[in-house]
């Protein structure tokens, strides 16, 4: 048991550093270049002060006490977090207030819990100073004891933030466009029986509170960002003047993209892309001292969103681990059953991740598993047999559906491959290197041709990995596989989810690969965990999908053209797409490599009916 | 084998004697003969030479797709009663249980074709012209049943090198009272535009719904399926297999020759091949013992069969 854990650590560990080799993880970056913003949204600030509620003020005051302990690094960005929240709600009442009165009397409450909360929190900051996260966490609970509003409450403001979110974007349009009334009325209609001119009238002034609530919000985080930069400029300072100044660059051009970005980050809605959601700048805000985001969940999440944990597989391992902890510290209260009290304190933990960036399916398949297990606990088990019974469900569902099931994978596809075969893949894939790997142990020595998006370029990491093995190994872009379709002999890819209809959801540009391949007529192999099936049915790549961070399309390849497109944004007819995934049709696929066997698509409706019916059967 | 029993004797004769009979039946009768005249004591020791006798009818001259796939169906399903198996007091025991799953396994299997013609009896319609390619019993049976019921349609039979199984084929439909002409190989593409309809066999029906069958096969399904013109296949459920190919060069070189040829060590490269796969694109639909299935039908039956 402990050996297998052992192992599990270190394939994350693995998982992790893979990926952050090869990826430029600018988030640091990403503050500095913030900076030059603060005098721009500043000169607004004292238009929005007067109109917004005491919140914004006291948050003011709370930064003045902040900047008092600038050097303090960690009770400043937990206290960021608290007064970003903060802002959250401030926007949210204001919602609330043009809209119902009904709940006035709770957002009251909460705007005053609020500011509280933050003094607070930099307090048991300056008090407690370098200690470690846990002990921290408890000294502070004490403190904030008074208060038990924000544990409470938080909950029931996640739902107003969704609620919130469908609508925004209707309102938003009506504010572009003026013209069509059609979401923005349906929504607001529930209101109730008031005239035209009375809703239309509403409706304006909701949009402008909403309006000069996102400009203080945003205003706030600016400033956050203020101090930082001192720090940062410092260090710059001490080091080599030749970086200083490579850096500085970066800023210029990335403050420009980021103000342009700032202004109406939210606003621009891809025309058919609309309902998709757009890429989280910054980490969902999440109560300091609550106990309902377990601090694993909370860095997971963080990872996921600067895709430091990407592919499905990796997150999906990570966020099962995540959990494993979660479940690890949990304490069942008095009076409350275990499965009920545990599946609630896991959803926002859940909402949470899915808030950094929107859940692939393997992960939905795997917390519903976990949700599943919860939830069949028997209500008199001891705590400690549950807990152990949970843990050991989630280890061993790694350990068969994504450790075992890999290699059995790889087998299955290797006994494909023929002698000097030549095969062509799509960025990185595990699975993959894993198939060339048990081909190459069967003594079929195997050509292999990595195709890449320019952006991610996640197949230098495969290459890398295939230099390992000894592999003669191409790597091309994916606009040049035509050239090179003639000499391949199979197409062999990684599914991130198969549909209940057959059709593969792989990483943006694995349809071009099926289409080269159905026009060459070779073989289309997909490799895929059974895990990963989903018994919804897609045909197209709109409807669900990912949109991931279109700045960075624009600023990918560092050519003479880079930064042209930086103000994008500010252009009306321009819109950039980065997807991250797509859809290939269940027609396009030779045959599909499972743990199982070797299939055809049509058998997948019959693996999810025999597999996972009470699992996937459940919401 | 005891008492000079010799499997693969026993399975050509069988052959020999019923010409209507497929290769799989053939070999699942020899399995079972062999079951009978069997001396092991352990079930374990049972099921090795069980397997051993497979490898022994597999290394016959025959097709050997459909042969392996009745052998791996046959002993499938004997084992299948592990409940009764292990209730059974002695080997003795289980071996009666073993012989009566094997009769009734047998029976099922000569009923099939039976089934096929249930399946399929408005396939053929008054003033039909097919296309059908070497000589399936299947097909026979079709035709001939149909004739029986006073439907009038003519048929083009390819000659099918290199055995020249098509001439046979049109013997045995002409001596039906069936109008039939034999055509070359070479000719497939011109006749196609004139037919309603193609009515193959198949060796082996791989897990896709594709068929591994007499080589020609690919080309008529291909040329048909490019005409428009509907591509049906008459086959028994037992010669479902659980593989699939990725395209024909990636089928195993027992099937594609015989064994006398590939124990003859000559160079397989100048050899041609005695069947080919036909992808499951270029076909329309399966008439089988177990009713009219689409191409994608066929995985699901061997996923219950198999698990």
């Amino acid at each position: 048991m402990a050996e297998e854990k052992k192992k599990l650590d270190k394939l994350c560990h693995l998982i992790d550093n893979i990926i952050i080799e090869h990826k430029n993880v600018q988030v640091p970056n990403k503050d500095v270049a913030k900076c030059p913003q603060k005098q721009t949204v500043q000169k607004n600030l004292p238009k929005s002060t007067p109109q917004t509620p005491p919140p914004v003020n006291s948050v003011n005051s709370a930064g003045k006490s902040r900047e008092e302990i600038e050097l303090e690094r960690k009770a400043r960005k937990q206290a960021k977090k608290v007064k970003k929240k903060g802002g959250d709600g401030n926007e949210d009442s204001k919602q609330q207030q043009t809209g119902k009165g009904k709940t006035e009397d709770k957002e009251g409450q909460e705007e005053t819990s609020k500011p509280k909360k933050t003094v607070k929190v930099d307090k048991t900051e300056k008090d407690v100073k370098k200690e470690t996260n846990k002990p921290n966490k408890t000294v502070k609970v004490d403190k904030v004891k008074p208060a038990p509003t924000p544990a409470t409450s938080v909950p029931g403001k996640k739902e107003e933030n969704k609620k919130k979110t469908p609508k925004e974007p209707a309102q938003e349009k009506q504010q572009q466009t003026q013209g069509s009334e059609v979401g923005g009325d349906a929504a607001d209609g529930a209101t109730g029986g008031k005239s035209k001119a009375e809703l239309k009238r509403e409706r304006r002034e909701k949009q402008e509170a909403q309006r000069l609530a996102k400009m203080a919000a945003k205003t706030k985080a600016v400033e956050e960002k203020q101090p930082k930069k001192k720090v940062e400029t410092h260090a710059d300072k001490k080091s080599s003047t030749v970086e200083k100044k490579k850096k500085s660059l970066g800023d210029a051009g990335k403050s420009g993209k980021e103000k342009s970005g700032d202004k109406k980050p939210t606003k621009r809605r891809i025309p058919l892309l609309g309902h998709l959601t757009q890429p989280a700048l910054q980490a969902p805000p999440a109560p300091v001292n609550s106990e309902i985001i377990h601090p694993a969940v909370r860095t997971l999440g963080i990872k996921m969103k600067d895709r430091v944990i990407d592919g499905s597989t990796a997150r999906v391992i990570s966020t099962l681990v995540a959990l494993k902890k979660l479940i690890n510290d949990y304490q069942t209260p008095e009076s409350c059953d275990l499965s009920r009290d545990l599946a609630e304190k896991l959803a926002p933990n859940v909402e949470y991740l899915n808030a950094c960036r929107p859940q692939a399916v393997a992960m939905d398949n795997a917390i519903r598993f976990l949700k599943h297990k919860v939830n069949s606990i028997a209500p008199n088990m001891p705590e400690g047999q549950a807990k152990d019974e949970l843990r050991t469900a989630i280890e061993e569902y790694i350990k068969e559906n994504i450790t075992l099931a890999s290699s059995t994978i790889a087998s299955h596809a290797a006994s494909l491959m023929q002698p000097n075969d030549v095969i062509l893949t799509f960025g990185y894939s595990g699975l993959v290197c894993e198939m060339v790997e048990a081909a190459c142990k069967d003594g079929n020595i195997v050509n292999v041709v990595v195709a890449d998006s320019p952006q991610p370029p996640s197949g230098l990491a495969m290459v890398q990995r295939l230099a390992g093995l000894q592999v003669p190994t191409y790597y091309r872009l994916i606009t040049d596989i035509t050239n090179v379709m003639d000499k391949v002999t199979k197409v062999v890819v990684e599914a991130e989810a198969v549909m209940m209809n057959g059709a593969i959801q792989g990483l943006c540009g694995t349809t071009s690969l099926a289409l080269a391949a159905a026009t060459h007529h070779k073989p289309f192999i997909v490799l895929c965990h059974t895990y990963k099936f989903c018994n919804n049915d897609l045909t197209d790549s709109i409807v669900v999908n990912e949109l991931g961070d279109a700045d960075k399309v624009v600023w990918g390849p560092k050519g003479s053209n880079a930064g042209l497109l930086a103000g994008w944004q500010e252009t009306r007819n321009l819109n950039v797409v980065s997807l991250v995934y797509d859809v290939t049709p269940a027609s396009l696929v030779t045959v599909l490599v499972t743990e199982q066997s070797v299939l055809p698509t049509s058998a997948v409706p019959v693996i999810i009916r025999r597999n996972y019916a009470d699992v996937l059967g459940q919401d | 084998m005891m008492k000079a029993f010799d499997i693969s004797t026993f399975f050509l004769q069988q052959m020999m004697d019923d010409d209507d009979m497929s290769p799989a039946i053939a070999a699942t009768r020899a399995l079972m003969e062999s079951l009978r005249l069997d001396d092991s004591t352990t079930l374990q020791e049972f099921i090795a030479k069980m397997k051993e006798a497979r490898e022994t009818l597999s290394k016959t001259d025959v097709s050997v797709v459909s042969v392996l796939s009745g052998c791996e169906l046959f002993l499938r399903f004997i084992t299948l009663s592990h409940l009764e198996l292990e209730q059974a007091a002695d080997f003795a025991s289980c071996r009666e249980i073993l012989l009566r799953r094997g009769e009734e396994y047998v029976k099922s299997m000569q009923e099939s074709r039976k089934r096929i013609l249930r399946s399929s009896t408005n396939l053929i319609k008054n003033g039909m012209v097919i296309l059908t390619h070497s000589r399936s019993r299947n097909v026979l049976a079709v035709m001939k049943e149909a004739a029986k019921n006073g439907k009038q349609f003519t048929v083009f039979v390819t000659e099918s090198r290199p055995d020249c199984s098509g001439q046979r084929m049109a013997e045995d439909l002409k001596s039906s009272g069936i109008p039939c002409t034999v055509i070359l190989d070479a000719a497939v593409g011109y006749m196609v535009e004139r037919v309603n309809a193609v009515m193959l066999g198949a060796e082996g029906v791989c897990e896709n719904g594709g068929i591994i069958s007499k080589i020609g096969t690919c080309t008529v399904a291909t040329i048909a399926h490019m005409k428009n013109k509907p591509v049906y296949i008459l086959v028994e459920s037992f010669k479902f297999i659980r593989t699939i190919p990725l395209n024909n060069s990636s089928l195993p070189k027992s099937y594609l020759h015989c064994a006398s040829i590939l124990n003859s060590e000559k160079d397989l490269g100048s050899e041609h091949p005695l069947v080919d796969y036909t992808p499951p694109d270029n076909i329309t639909l399966l008439y089988t013992d177990l009713g009219v299935l689409p191409t994608s039908a066929v995985t699901e039956h061997l996923i219950q069969l198999y698990t």
